[in-house]
């Protein structure tokens, strides 16, 4: 697949101007889906190769209006974020980079600063079809950099080669959370020429790790000053973590219905949350998105027989879920199972404490902390262990699905421990050798039909 | 038996006389991960450190019931060797977040349980920062606080600093033996050298010096291994333990005549500060020492230094070994070869498996690159 310069941005714009104009009517919007569901749901081809992804993405004709409701608010935030993006390469304000798991609003608190989350492009890069992540990978791999690096900071090193990302003016990276970014970021680095703050981030969740992480925030917002030559707008940070601390109680709330049982069924809405954070966070549409979910899942915890009728059996995603192909709608409507949690979508966030800039910036490191895939892939094993225990228990999960993911040397490196909690639990597990970016190495027609066999031998289906 | 010889048998074992004295004489044996564990605190806590490694390893078999297909095969090894008994004569491990391979060694051993004594993982920063360093003093402390209570002993500074003194004399035999390899006549091979560095980090400090001593008395005295060189060699990389995989690299007319590997300049380059406080002298040397890969904010400092080095010992061209599975090496090959070509010094990427198979691949790769650099000369 060519990829014209800045393509992928401005498809995602394109789709998140639609998706804002359409979503206004969600009733509208629903009957529409759903008519075009025949034609979209089941795989990728030629015809619908365009538009499958955002079919995906607001639930593959699986979601009630109110869930496309809210999810509005992410399009307007995705648009105002990208579009930022475009006008920084077009000269109006210097872009900077930031590692994903970074609070984005080191950058974002600028009143003149573009920011910029290059792993964005591990979702994003699909709004052109699937090929999209393999043209990005197939640059990386034609430079000769090794595919033993995650796929998804692949991606974001494709796109940079396929000018599909603007060069930075600055760089604050991130120890975190494993080899593949830590590399990347030197990588990034390196072939962009961009002047860069490393930070290093916390081992544990204790309070001195954390304030070492707070300390390094301070400074790599010092850096940015100095480096770009302007101001850090700290009223505007305020409000940015009092808006946050309004989504994360409504996150938090929403992961506690998916508890239920019936669950109201929002771990897709919750996953969109996790990546709406990375790029938004502090943006109150991000609020009005997680009330409006609050308000479905609300609604359907009245209403559990309209859900029972869904729910055949519970499951636990242990890993990232696949991002090339959306599959927790595809297993919903084809078994009757209902992923209630993943890593990802788990939202058990802190409340900031807003007394001091102090405060809030310890705040904002553990907010970040606690986010899905940082939250478990940093420091000991306990962090992962500790985490899916408590998601089986909590979510009261039938069976567990890890993907496998390449990229993920350390989690696969906890396969046995993993084996062994589900044992202790008695419930089923299901470990895949995919790679969740890259369609190369397992095809969602292969995914499916593993997840097909271990639903059919555990008795989830016949 | 030459000194030689009994350098090859230690590094060839798992296990050995001088630590068995040792353990008699009531010094327990600490097993460690990677360069950035000061040994000086275990010694100085009366015992002795000792590197973990693979050799003699038998395989993967057991490891891979714990690690995945995708885990590095250092550490797949490395633990089945711990299942089956190999390490039972340590007293304790301090393992570190070298990379995400090694942290997941100290979560699946810790689980597995082989009988090796403790488990301590050491966390290090991933930047030499001024806030890395103070993070990195205070984890030093933790595992001060650690050994203390371990062993029953004060960690004072008077001890610290009789410990530094006798590592510091340690890496400056080693200094003198890898700076003899700057000459044309070569008094020592590569695989000879990692012998040597297998051997002496296998053993009590005090006895490394004795043998580090006797080996450079070989040398003075005028040893030749190699009179004149075809190609000479600098290798760089990660892990790097296998003497048949340098035996294999030195096989067709080249030797190795610096490196920075973890077994190797990164182990005994630069001296730990003495005169001031000896904690934080130790915390300076290992977080600030020449860097691997998992250093975010020293890229460019390693790869002057292979550039430094390639021309002080006039080396033709650099090997970089990467094991499979490693990112960290992955990203940092990348960076370097297109540094080296930029200043015309050819290089080669080698990935292999621990112990692994593929010799017939890796070495007609090896024979072809030399066979470019000798062509273009």
């Amino acid at each position: 697949m060519e990829l014209k310069p800045y393509e992928i941005i401005e498809s995602v714009i394109a789709g998140a101007r639609l998706g804002t104009k359409v979503l206004d009517s969600p009733h509208l919007a629903w009957l529409g889906v759903k008519a075009a569901a025949p034609l979209l749901f089941h795989r990728e081809h030629r015809l619908n190769r365009a538009g499958r992804f955002g079919f995906q993405k607001i639930g593959s004709s699986r979601w009630s209006p109110g869930e496309l409701a809210a999810y509005k608010h992410d399009c307007i935030a995705t648009l105002a974020f990208f579009q930022r993006v475009l006008d920084a390469r077009d000269g109006r304000e210097p872009l900077v980079w930031l590692g994903w798991p970074l609070p984005i609003e080191v950058a974002s608190g600028f009143d003149d600063v573009a920011a910029f989350v290059p792993e964005a492009f591990m979702a994003i890069a699909n709004m052109v079809g699937t090929d999209g992540h393999v043209a990005c990978l197939e640059a990386v791999e034609r430079e000769g950099i090794s595919d033993d690096i995650c796929a998804m900071d692949r991606i974001s090193l494709g796109a940079y080669l396929l000018e599909q990302i603007p060069t930075p003016a600055a760089i604050v990276s991130v120890a975190h959370p494993c080899d593949a970014s830590r590399t990347t970021s030197q990588l990034m680095e390196y072939i962009s020429g961009a002047p860069a703050y490393t930070i290093d981030t916390a081992y544990t969740k204790e309070d001195a790790d954390v304030a070492l992480y707070s300390k390094n925030l301070f400074e790599a917002i010092a850096f940015l000053e100095d480096t770009l030559g302007r101001k850090y707008n700290w009223d505007k940070f305020r409000r940015m973590v009092a808006v946050l601390n309004e989504q994360n109680r409504y996150l938090n709330e929403i992961t506690h219905m998916n508890q239920s049982i019936p669950s109201a069924g929002l771990s897709l809405g919750l996953q969109t949350a996790w990546g709406s954070k990375i790029t938004g966070a502090g943006n109150p549409e991000l609020v009005k998105s997680a009330k409006a979910m609050y308000n479905v899942g609300r609604f359907r915890l009245r209403y559990p027989q309209l859900r029972r009728k869904v729910e055949k059996f519970r499951i636990i995603v242990a890993d990232m879920p696949i991002v090339f192909s959306e599959m927790s709608m595809w297993i919903e409507k084809t078994f009757g199972g209902v992923v209630v949690g993943d890593y990802i979508g788990d939202a058990i966030f802190p409340e900031i404490d807003c007394t001091s800039l102090e405060t809030m910036m310890m705040g904002v490191a553990r907010d970040r902390l606690y986010m899905g895939m940082v939250k478990q892939a940093h420091g000991a094993a306990r962090e992962t262990v500790d985490d899916l225990e408590r998601q089986i228990e909590q979510f009261s999960a039938d069976c567990v699905i890890q993907n496998g993911h390449q990229g993920c040397k350390h989690n696969r490196a906890l396969q046995r421990i993993v084996k062994d909690v589900c044992r202790r639990h008695d419930i089923p597990i299901l470990i895949m050798e995919a790679d969740i970016f890259d369609k190369r190495v397992m095809s969602e027609a292969e995914i499916k039909r593993e997840l097909t066999n271990f639903f059919v031998a555990n008795g989830f289906a016949s | 038996m030459t000194i030689f010889h009994e350098i090859r048998q230690l590094a060839q074992s798992t296990d050995n006389d001088y630590l068995t004295r040792a353990r008699q004489q009531g010094h327990p044996t600490v097993g460690i991960f990677c360069s950035y564990v000061p040994e000086e605190m275990i010694h100085a806590a009366g015992a002795v450190p000792y590197r973990m490694r693979a050799v003699a390893s038998e395989g993967t078999s057991l490891g891979d019931t714990y690690f995945s297909s995708a885990n590095c095969s250092f550490v797949r090894r490395v633990l089945d060797k711990g299942l089956r008994g190999d390490f039972d004569f340590l007293d304790g491990i301090v393992f570190m977040n070298g990379c995400d391979h090694n942290r997941r060694l100290f979560d699946n051993w810790s689980y597995a349980g082989p009988d090796t004594g403790f488990n301590y993982m050491l966390f290090v920063p991933h930047g030499r920062s001024e806030a890395c360093l103070a993070q990195y003093g205070h984890e030093l402390a933790k595992l001060g606080r650690f050994l203390e209570g371990r062993f029953g002993t004060e960690l004072t500074a008077d001890r610290l600093r009789r410990s530094v003194a006798l590592y510091n004399r340690k890496r400056a035999l080693l200094q003198e033996i890898a700076d003899s390899r700057r000459a044309a006549v070569l008094p020592i091979s590569g695989t000879e050298f990692l012998s040597l560095m297998l051997a002496v980090t296998a053993v009590p400090v005090e006895d490394a010096i004795a043998l580090l001593e006797q080996v450079l008395a070989e040398l003075r005295a005028g040893r030749v291994h190699t009179e004149k060189a075809v190609l000479r060699l600098f290798v760089t990389g990660s892990c790097l333990e296998e003497l048949s995989h340098m035996e294999l690299v030195e096989s067709a007319g080249a030797v190795v005549v610096a490196d920075a590997i973890c077994l190797g300049a990164r182990y005994f380059e630069r001296p730990v500060a003495v005169g001031g406080d000896p904690m934080t002298a130790l915390a300076e040397r290992y977080l600030r020492n020449l860097s691997c890969p998992r250093m975010m904010d020293d890229t460019a400092g390693r790869i002057d230094h292979v550039r430094e080095r390639v021309s002080s010992f006039g080396a033709d061209a650099v090997i970089l070994e990467k094991l499979e599975f490693c990112s960290m090496m992955s990203g940092e090959s990348y960076i370097a070869s297109h540094e080296l070509r930029k200043v015309d010094i050819p290089s080669i990427t080698l990935t292999r498996e621990l112990y692994g198979g593929g010799v017939g691949q890796l070495r007609t790769r090896i024979q072809a690159f030399y066979e470019k650099v000798i062509n273009r000369s």
